[in-house]
This record gives C-alpha cells, structure tokens and sequence, in this order.
C-alpha cells in the first residue's frame, strides 16, 4: 500500500521538503498530532485520502522522524525495510513492469522517436500517397494541367510486355543470387574462421570489395567485361575462344551476377560473427562423440546460425529487389539499353506509374517478409 | 615401472596423435589452396583496374588482348585530376558526406534508444513499421520526393541531405536499438536513483558507451554518400554535383566515348578514402555488426 515509505533519494531534496513544510503547513500539523498520539491508523487513512501527493507522505514521514517518535519510527523502518525487500522479491513479472511503466512517460518516448517519424510521416508517407494519387492522373510530372484518368495507366503498365520481361528478370535475379550469396558468404565464412597464420589478411581481402562503391564496383566489372579489353575475353580468348559481348542483353545478366558475387563479403561477415559467437565447447563435445566435420557443421554449427542466414535472407532479398545503379552503370555506354532489372525500364514515358506499381509489387512482398523477420529482430 | 610406463604412454600418445598431425596438416594444405585461388579471384578485379588505368587508348584497343601496357601510363592519374575538376567534386561529395553522416548518427542513436530504452503507447508497432520500411525501396520515394523539393526549391542544394540526415535511418536507428538494448537495465537504474534524466542517461552514459556502433554507422553512412550515385544525379545539378556522378560522365572525347583509362584512375583515387577508413576501422566495425546486428 505504502511504497513510497522507503528511504531513499527523496530525503536528499532538503529544498523542496522544506519548501512543501510551509506550504502544507496545516496539514502537516494534524500529522504531527496524529503522530504525537501515535495514532497510527488515523495517519495511515489521511495518507490515503492524500494519495495523490508524495509529498504529504514525505512530510508525514518527516515529521515522524523529527518528533522522534521512537516506537513510530521503528514501525516505519521496519515497513520500508519489508517493502524494499518485498520490492527486491518481486522484481520480475508483472510487478515490474508497473513499476517501470510509471516511471517511464509516453511523452519522453515519442520526443526522442520524433525524428523518425517526422521523418517517415513527411518523407515516406507523403510522398507515396502523392505517388499513388498522381498515378491515378495524366500528370507528367512538369506541364501543370492533368486530369483523372483512373486505372489507364496501371492498364497500359501491365500491356506491355516490358513490364513482365522486366519483373520476370528481377525475380530471376532474386531466386539466383540470394541462395548464392548466403551459400558464398557462408563457405567464405567457414573457411576463414580457421586459425591459420595471417588468416585476418585474408578475411580482410575477402571482404573489401563489399565496401567498393557501387559506382567504382560498375567501373571496375566494366572493364573486366569489356569486348575488347577485359580480363574476362583475354582468358577466354587465350583458351583459344572467341570473345563474347558481355554488356549488352542477357549476357549482362551474368556479368551483373557475377559482379553482385563478388561482394560476397558482407554476408561472410555476418556470418563469422555468428559463427564466433557459437560456444567452443559445444564443438567440442560434438567432436568428442565423434562427429565428423560434416555432422558437426550439419547439426551443430547450421542449426545455431539459423538467425543470422534468415537475417541475410531478408536483407538479401530486399537488396535484390531494390538493385537499380548497378545495372544502370553497367550498361552504361555498353550497347543497348540492357534492361537487366524492372527499375532500369522507369526511364520511359510512364515512369510515374511504373514507380506506383512498384509499390505495390514491393510492399505485397514486403509485408511477409516483415512479418516473419521481426521474429528475428525483435 | 614408472619410466616404461611414461615410454609406453608416450608411444601410445604418439601414434594416433600422428595421424591426426598429418591429416590435420593436409586439411591446412588444402585451406591455404583455397583460400590463395580465392584471393586471387577477388583480387583480380583490382589489379585489372589498375592495369586498365595505365594502359594507353590504342593498347586497349588491340586484338590479341595486350596483358601489361608498354610503359605505365602515370600520367593518367594526372589526366584524370585535371580532365575534371576533381578537387572541386570531391569537396562536394566530402560536405554532403558530412553533412548527412553527423545528424543521421546522432537522430538515429536517439530513436534507436527511444525503441530500445524508453516506454509508450503503440511502440511496438511503430518499431515493425520502421523496420518494414527498411525494405522499401528507395526508387519508390524518389520521384514524389523530387517533385515535392522541387516545389519547396530545394532541388540543386544540399539541403535534402541535411533533411535526410535528421530524418534518421530505420536501418541504423535498428542496429543503435540492438546495442541499446544489450546494455544492463542497473546502469539505467542507478542514473535514475542518482537523479538523472533520460536526455542525460542517453547523452551522458548510452552514447559514449556505444563507441563501435558509432563508429559502424557513421561509416556506413559516409560510405553511403559517397558511393551513391542516384540522389546526386536526380537532387543536384552539373556543378554541385559529386564526384561519383562527375567522373562518370566526365570523361570522354568529343564523340561521347569514354577514356576508360582515365575513368579507371580516377576511381581508384576515388575509392582510396573509404577503403582506408574501413581499414583503419575495421575492428570497430566487425565488433560494432557483431554487437548488435545480429542479436535478438
């Protein structure tokens, strides 16, 4: 009933205790005379009724002491000492949890969460429900005068063969280099995660590309693939083949994987910090019931890892949906345009409605994928 | 006894620990087999910049393909200075940089400690909404975006980083509420006891703890500028633009055909930074993915 009754940080704010004597000075009187006659219960009612103000109990306390009411006061300690350890008892569950509730306000929450969600309501909602509103326009995003023109656009997106060709590639795209990076980045993973000498050089080399640029990356697999001179032709050409003209339709295809491949090395960080993180001696025991290295990664090391290869699923499949400047670099100056992923075709006429589309195609996946990654994040 | 018992030991101990030496040494053999092939693999791409960045046009032109230029073409690093202004975009690209990575670390390290710290109403579900929004596409915002800052005149400044930056990001806003939320509730606790505020606990005793978290996402965050290619493009004209953009379409003769050497010098100059300063960071960095990307 009486928490507050502990002795604690309160007795520290001399100022205000003093400050709250004055001002409840008639109160405080009846207390002391309450008190005086060590008429307990009737204390106790009035520190009910003024329930709402801790500093009523304060001064109800201070007076206690100050009067030197001696059996009352030992009463009272002995109340605060069974109720610190009462509260010490009961720190799990749901008492807890009240108790944090109170002392946590709503208000300092969403002050300190107020830039991302000024941030999201101004920069992400907005802006997508002006995208889905034009969409439904002949808006062309410069000349002022449009008008409703409802489903034509979204009619006219799913006409044109560009749109399934485009969508049929950013599936494909996705279904190939998830499973490859995550197979990659944990191969990569358990190879340097050996205690050789000089083993962090390697991780180090393995993981740089990772960190290139994006537009550097495009540079440098341009010049890899180059018709004329690129790595790629001369090694294929010194085998005594023919050079093949790697940046233009679906062989751009191939160089794109290729180049997403070869930043393999993000995953295979992931992955050695979880593979760190998995206790030696589990490994240990497995290899003292005789597991052979397969056994001890099939049961032991891919079970504990699960989190983390589903945490690079999610990524991996948001990456690969949202690859755009890859691809627009890539084919950059390199033959036709390569189309390589759905992106590249919102440089066309309608591209308002494409991004519309978009959206949507984007947030219908999304919404799974959220739903069963917040297991993992949370 | 005792002394043929320690020899039968050890020639006990000895015989299936040899077996197990070698087997152990042909798996090393193997491993650095690999491991070598790979670095080759992943190095080549830099080398073949490299070389691709001293060769002469007409060398990149010949048939049978020209491995090694005759003599290195130093003076393309030059070329590839002066082609453009270099200095110049890449003073561009270091004030966006900036200017985007010092208000998104410190916005998201204050939301990031908001979800993992603090207590109100609906926070659960605006924590999924910031993560699923972590998936959406930046294509998807960009177009409304542009259209919208055109109207407010901020199209061709710097000011959409700036908004950006204080805008936070859900993803790095995600990895400061993992380590956040790591942190032992009696630290919290006796700064309460103590008197403490929350602005105080966050700004006092969360964020000087968060060292390679700030580190992770501050470099994340510069690298993300610095690399992007899109949002200069589309937000910043010819002049004010950034090196990523520039040197892309900067290089090239009369006839719109790229000098692909001097690209490729210029690049090199252009990713030494950011690989430096991963270098330079990278223990922070594993430790600061390792801390929060991935606990649950």
């Amino acid at each position: 009933m009486h928490r507050e009754w502990t002795f604690g940080a309160g007795f520290r704010r001399d100022g205000l205790e003093q400050c709250a004597c004055d001002l409840l000075d008639p109160l405080a009187i009846t207390y002391e005379r309450d008190l005086w006659t060590q008429n307990r219960r009737i204390a106790q009612a009035r520190c009910t009724r003024y329930r709402s103000s801790w500093i009523v109990k304060k001064v109800y306390l201070m007076f206690a002491l100050q009067k030197k009411s001696a059996a009352l006061r030992t009463t009272l300690v002995a109340e605060g000492q069974r109720q610190q350890m009462q509260t010490a008892l009961n720190r799990t569950g749901q008492q807890r949890k009240r108790r944090a509730r109170s002392r946590y306000s709503n208000r300092t929450f969403y002050l300190f969460i107020a830039p991302w969600l000024l941030g999201f309501l101004l920069l992400t909602v907005v802006p997508m429900g002006y995208a889905l509103l034009v969409s439904f326009t002949n808006f062309d995003g410069v000349s002022s005068r449009w008008h409703w023109i409802g489903l034509r656009n979204y009619v006219e997106l799913f006409q044109n063969p560009e749109t399934w060709l485009s969508l049929e590639r950013t599936l494909g795209y996705m279904l190939l280099i998830v499973p490859l990076t995550i197979i990659g980045g944990l191969g990569l993973a358990l190879l340097v995660n050996q205690n050789l000498r000089g083993i962090s050089a390697f991780r180090l080399l393995f993981y740089l590309p990772s960190v290139v640029p994006l537009v550097a990356t495009a540079v440098i697999w341009r010049s890899m693939f180059d018709q004329n001179a690129g790595l790629v032709n001369a090694i294929i050409e010194d085998f005594g083949g023919h050079g093949i003209v790697w940046l233009s339709d679906s062989n751009a295809f191939v160089a794109l994987i290729v180049l997403t491949l070869w930043g393999i090395g993000g995953g295979m960080i992931y992955n050695l910090a979880g593979l760190q993180a998995i206790p030696q001696e589990l490994i240990e025991a497995a290899k003292v019931d005789g597991a052979n290295p397969w056994q001890r990664f099939r049961s032991v090391l891919l079970p504990l890892l699960t989190p983390v290869l589903f945490f690079q699923v999610v990524l991996g499949v948001i990456g690969a949906l949202q690859t755009f400047t890859q691809p627009l670099l890539l084919a950059q100056n390199g033959g036709p345009a390569t189309t390589v992923t759905v992106q590249t075709s919102t440089t066309s006429t309608w591209s308002m409605s494409i991004t519309r589309s978009f959206t949507i195609s984007v947030l219908a996946m999304g919404r799974p994928c959220c739903g069963s990654s917040s297991r993992v994040f949370c | 006894m005792d002394a043929y018992y320690k020899i039968n030991s050890s020639l006990e101990r000895r015989k299936p620990a040899s077996g197990r030496t070698q087997r152990r040494m042909v798996g090393k053999a193997i491993s650095i087999v690999v491991l070598v092939v790979f670095s080759c693999i992943f190095l080549a791409p830099f080398l073949w910049l490299v070389i691709t960045a001293l060769k002469t046009i007409p060398e990149m032109g010949e048939l049978p393909i020209r491995w090694l230029p005759r003599i290195p073409q130093w003076i393309n690093f030059i070329k590839a200075l002066t082609e453009i202004d270099y200095g110049h975009y890449a003073l561009n690209s270091l004030t966006l940089s900036l200017l985007f990575t010092i208000p998104v670390t410190l916005t998201s390290a204050l939301v990031g400690f908001g979800f993992a710290r603090l207590r109100g109403r609906g926070k659960q579900a605006l924590f999924l909404i910031m993560l699923s929004t972590i998936m959406l596409p930046a294509m998807v915002t960009l177009i409304p975006t542009y259209i919208i800052f055109s109207h407010l005149g901020l199209i061709d400044t710097y000011w959409p980083w700036l908004i950006w930056g204080l805008a936070t990001s859900p993803f790095f806003s995600f990895l400061f509420r993992q380590f956040f939320a790591g942190i032992p509730q009696e630290l919290e606790e006796a700064a309460v006891v103590d008197g403490c505020g929350y602005w105080r606990i966050f700004w006092q005793i969360f964020l000087p703890l968060s060292t390679p978290v700030l580190a992770t996402v501050a470099i994340l965050a510069f690298a993300s500028v610095w690399g992007d290619f899109l949002g200069p493009l589309i937000f910043l004209g010819p002049e004010n633009t950034t090196l990523a953009v520039a040197m892309t379409t900067g290089y090239s003769d009369a006839m719109n055909h790229p000098f692909i050497n001097i690209l490729a010098s210029g690049i090199i100059i252009y990713m030494v930074p950011i690989l430096l300063a991963f270098l330079l960071a990278q223990r922070y960095f594993v430790r600061g993915i390792a801390t929060s990307g991935l606990k649950g």
